[in-house]
């Protein structure tokens, strides 16, 4: 792996590298870096397999994180690559050309987190969700409790009661703070 | 009121679903709606007993004994089918069995959660089934959402969309706790308080009214069997 | 050939076992099946950790009839929604008392969907004596149970001076101590003044230490104080005192204060109300009056502490040796309380240097904190003899930093706290002195009935102070040459009288003469009411030797207030509850009467 990585430094430029196990890594790329280092990747490196492709919502940080996670038969490795890209215009390359499955990924993502990725087959089209009406539900920033709430009608007759509050009331206790 | 309300939502609808102008074999063209066309939208009726006391009650009973399940998994819980229907628990004995087509069953049982996109299935399937037909709730889900209660995408009141004529707890239930539900069920029909047809029937615009509220895109008629 | 054939060789299975099960409409579950909860309600103490856990939302704290909200029993019990249930169990095994458990009955049909919530153990089902399903494995504990241990002076080192023991949590080991607290609350009600527990804990989990100070001084300015002495009533009311040890409440509240500077406080604590000119006087700046103090400076009237000792901090100064509750520590509570302006006019005695009337004449309440500084005698044979001392007076002079002639055997009858501070004082003045220590303890009672805190009794035999239990105290042994020399003891033996109730009998047989230069007399304390005058004392209503007070620690002269020790009895936190009390009764009762008619001489 460490070669790999080493000979893949000499040809690209990568940014921070997590080496997690002997057989896997982690590096983050800028964007244009990503299309060539994964036909690289799966040309001459052998990583034939995409694994998966997915998101990570990081809301304090202004960014969503995309993994593309290949996988080298042979040599049973697995090289994971990540992208930053702009909450605010969330916009990929679509890799679907190199690997036919990542456009199934590809419509998942723009439904669930709506990044985009043009060109992608069917990328528009309803995936799972039929009919959603609100921001995309994987967004951080979506409040599932609310709109659960708000949404669908929950039975009636709940209520709970705080320990704390409940002695204070019921022993008289004055001071403190609520 | 329905074709305007339906020209409203078709927007978004699929394309197979869409009207458009067909050439027959024999080169002459027509026009297809297939929302209209191929379904039936008559509303429901309310369908009181056809026969008076003991002949009823015999009916009822043969109808209780012969409970048709439709074989729609709608969650996890339809796992615990699975050995209803083969030789360690032999379902089957107890004049239960499953059939592929709503045509050929009275018993919907949800089993679990029921995300949006299931409910429109469901839907549609019930209201496919013959009358008199039965519902059972299987699991926490379908009495107040379950572990799915704060879900985007999953009812929490099975009762508000379909008539449940019994609940099984669990979660999910064991098989043992199906049958005793069946079994519960059984006798419910017997005494001929299973009414759920009809009371979907009664109540059909309330009904209607909490499915299309959270079903956004209602690319179906109202009604359909 | 066989196509032929085979359909009659299945007639061979026609003896064998069937696979199915014959009645599956009664058949039992697995032992510890995960089916229907149960819960022993008088077991369970409301806590809702069960709520809390539960990641379905399924559990309510409902008030229940006949469970009534008591120390450390919110009266609450958990109603199960089985509309969300998932049987996971995470309730069960988070139980603090582990009273919530589950059956193995899993049956349940309803076709009232509305019927699948109910509260175990108070809605009577028919699994609740079932007597298999599932409960917490033994030795299986979800919270942490033993809490995180704190650095402490060797006993060898501790007994040669007066340095404090306890070092206190760092920010680390604070955090970890914090993250045990499960956030009941029961504990706010057990505190005397009701201090916001879980939140501050919360604070120290956060490390918002600002936020932490900000809610010790809502409710408590001797933080620093109580973060090192309090008695902890909180700690027995902890919910996990089931589970092993409680929180270290005291000790987090004392990392609160001290991850805080002075100045810092002083600013959290801000400026008072603008002044409302109104005029109280304080008698007796211990944590009573001080409270009392605060509060009303706070709210804008004007405070005058006066104090017949040297320096301010009552039985906090002179009755608490310094290794438990050092001075400068002490003064932070002080100073923080004289910042927002109360004065206090320290070696001001009344009665001696003013009188109670000129109090009277010139505010608008008085407020008499005066504590318990006069020690009882017992009163045995010889206990006048001047080497026969009374516990506070020795206290004082070592508070005062006094100097006099340390016994080399010395004996302390008593089992309270006070005889433990006393004990191990004097063992750290031997130790200083003479070098070694000689001192002993007698108490009337058994070993583990003794009243004093069992971990000052641990510390106290540390520190190599013998402990005799079950002696009773007969006479003192005095030479002829006037020497004092013992002090004898009987053994004392618990009996049942012919009425069935216990009672103790002395055992003469067994005698022992306790060698002692000095015997130091433990006993209990009583108030100086001296300074009253003749007068205030025959206007007054008594109650026995005490001042009669209402609710509020109004005497039965409206102007006059008794707060603190002289009323409820020795305790720092609950003396600080009674100063909150009687200052916020005060400003009621300021709120109801014009500034006219309180003070004598705004009346002129």
């Amino acid at each position: 792996m460490r070669t790999l990585l080493a000979r893949l430094k000499e040809r690209f430029a990568l940014g921070p590298i997590t080496e997690q196990r002997p057989d896997l890594a982690f590096v983050t790329v800028e964007r244009e870096t990503l299309r060539p280092l994964l036909r690289h990747l799966r040309d001459a490196e052998g990583f034939t397999h995409l694994v998966l492709l997915t998101a990570v919502d990081w809301i304090e940080e202004g960014l969503f994180q995309l993994t593309w996670l290949v996988h080298d038969r042979r040599r049973a490795r697995d090289i994971g690559l990540r992208v930053m890209v702009a909450r605010d215009a969330p916009v990929m390359d679509a890799v679907h050309d190199l690997w036919p499955t990542a456009a199934t990924y590809q419509r998942e993502l723009k439904e669930m987190f709506g990044i985009d990725f043009p060109g992608s087959p069917r990328i528009d089209e309803e995936f799972i969700l039929e009919g959603w009406v609100d921001i995309p539900p994987y967004r951080r920033d979506f409040d599932t409790l609310k709109f659960s709430e708000e949404t669908f009608e929950h039975r009636a007759g709940r209520g709970t009661t705080d320990p704390a509050t409940h002695m204070r009331e019921h022993l008289g206790i004055q001071g403190g703070s609520k | 009121m329905r074709d305007e309300d339906m020209n409203e939502r078709r927007i978004g609808v699929r394309d197979e679903l869409r009207k458009r102008i067909v050439k027959g074999p024999d080169g002459i063209e027509f026009e297809v709606d297939p929302i209209s066309d191929y379904y039936c939208d008559a509303r429901p009726e309310v369908r009181p007993g056809a026969y008076a006391g003991i002949v009823e009650s015999l009916f009822n009973w043969a109808r209780s004994e012969s409970l048709w399940i439709l074989g729609f998994g709608t969650g996890c819980g339809a796992i615990e089918m699975r050995p209803l229907m083969t030789p360690r628990f032999d379902a089957y004995r107890y004049g239960i069995q499953w059939r592929p087509t709503p045509r050929q069953a009275n018993l919907f049982v949800v089993s679990g959660y029921l995300s949006v996109k299931t409910l429109k299935r469901v839907i549609r399937s019930y209201e496919q089934m013959q009358n008199p037909k039965y519902v059972v709730g299987l699991g926490s889900c379908t009495i107040n959402g379950g572990m799915y209660w704060d879900s985007y995408n999953t009812i929490k009141k099975l009762d508000q969309y379909l008539p449940v004529d019994v609940y099984i707890a669990g979660c999910m239930p064991r098989p043992e706790a199906l049958l005793a539900g069946f079994e519960e069920l059984k006798r419910i029909i017997r005494a001929g308080k299973a009414e759920g047809a009809n009371l979907y029937a009664e109540n059909f615009d309330w009904y209607k009214a909490n499915q299309k509220r959270v079903i956004h895109d209602w690319d179906m008629p109202d009604y359909n069997w | 050939m066989r196509d032929v054939l085979s359909p009659f060789l299945a007639w061979k299975n026609l003896f064998r076992e069937p696979v199915s099960i014959a009645d599956p409409l009664n058949r039992e579950a697995a032992p510890r099946y995960r089916g229907f909860h149960k819960n022993d309600v008088s077991k369970c103490i409301g806590c809702g950790t069960c709520e809390t856990i539960c990641q379905n939302g399924a559990i309510d704290m409902v008030p229940v009839a006949g469970f009534e909200p008591k120390d450390g029993d919110s009266g609450l019990r958990p109603r199960i929604d089985y509309g969300r249930c998932c049987w996971c169990a995470l309730c069960v095994d988070v139980c603090t008392t582990g009273s919530l458990t589950m059956s193995n009955a899993y049956k349940w049909i309803d076709a009232d969907p509305d019927a699948f919530r109910f509260v175990p153990g108070v809605d009577a089902k028919s699994w609740d004596e079932a007597e298999d399903g599932y409960r917490r494995a033994d030795g299986h504990h979800l919270t942490i149970r033993e809490r995180v241990p704190m650095q402490e002076l060797a006993p060898e080192v501790r007994v040669g001076g007066f340095d404090e023991i306890v070092a206190g949590y760092d920010v680390a080991l604070a955090k970890l101590e914090a993250d045990r607290c499960v956030s009941c609350g029961l504990c706010i009600a057990a505190c005397p003044t009701h201090m916001s527990i879980p939140q501050y804990i919360e604070a120290v989990r956060d490390g918002d230490y600002r936020r932490g100070v900000r809610l010790l001084y809502e409710t408590n300015p001797f933080s620093n104080t109580c973060g090192r002495v309090c008695t902890h009533v909180c700690e027995t009311a902890c919910a996990l005192r089931n589970e092993g040890d409680p929180i270290a409440i005291r000790w987090l509240k004392r990392h609160i204060m001290d991850q805080v500077s002075q100045d810092e406080v002083r600013e959290i604590i801000g400026a008072p109300a603008p002044a409302t000119g109104r005029k109280i006087a304080i008698v007796g700046a211990g944590p009573a009056g001080l409270t009392a103090a605060f509060d009303l400076a706070k709210a804008g009237h004007a405070v005058t502490v006066f104090e017949a000792a040297e320096k301010p901090g009552g039985m906090l100064r002179y009755g608490i040796p310094e290794y438990r509750l050092p001075y400068d520590m002490l003064d932070r509570d002080i100073d923080a309380i004289t910042s927002l302006g109360v004065e206090i006019r320290s070696d001001c005695r009344v009665g001696r240097d003013v009188a109670m009337a000129e109090l009277h004449e010139g505010h608008d309440a008085v407020v008499l904190a005066i504590g318990l500084h006069v020690g009882r005698s017992l009163r045995m044979p010889g206990s006048e003899h001047p080497q026969v001392r009374k516990a506070v007076d020795l206290l004082r002079s070592i508070g005062e930093g006094m100097s006099f002639d340390v016994p080399r055997t010395a004996v302390v009858i008593g089992g309270g706290n006070v005889a433990m501070d006393i004990a191990r004082s004097l063992a750290r003045l031997q130790k200083l002195t003479h070098g070694e220590v000689k001192v002993t303890v007698t108490t009337r009672k058994e070993p583990g009935h003794i009243v004093a805190d069992p971990e000052e009794v641990r510390e106290c035999g540390e520190e190599g102070v013998v402990i005799a239990y079950a002696r009773g105290p007969q006479r003192l042994v005095i030479e002829e040459d006037g020497r004092l020399t013992g002090l004898l003891t009987w053994r004392i033996v618990p009996k049942i009288d012919d009425k069935g109730r216990s009672a103790t009998i002395c055992d003469e047989g067994d005698a022992v003469v306790h060698p002692a230069d000095m015997v130091v007399e433990a006993t209990g304390q009583a108030a100086d009411v001296g300074l009253l005058g003749e007068a205030l004392t025959e206007e007054l209503a008594w109650n026995r030797d005490r001042l009669a007070v209402d609710a509020d620690g109004r005497t039965s002269l409206p102007w006059l207030w008794a707060v603190g020790d002289c009323i409820n009895g020795p305790d720092v936190v609950h003396a600080v509850a009674d100063g909150h009390r009687t200052a916020a009764a005060i400003e009621r009762a300021f709120a109801e009467t014009s500034i006219e008619r309180t003070r004598p001489d705004a009346r002129r």
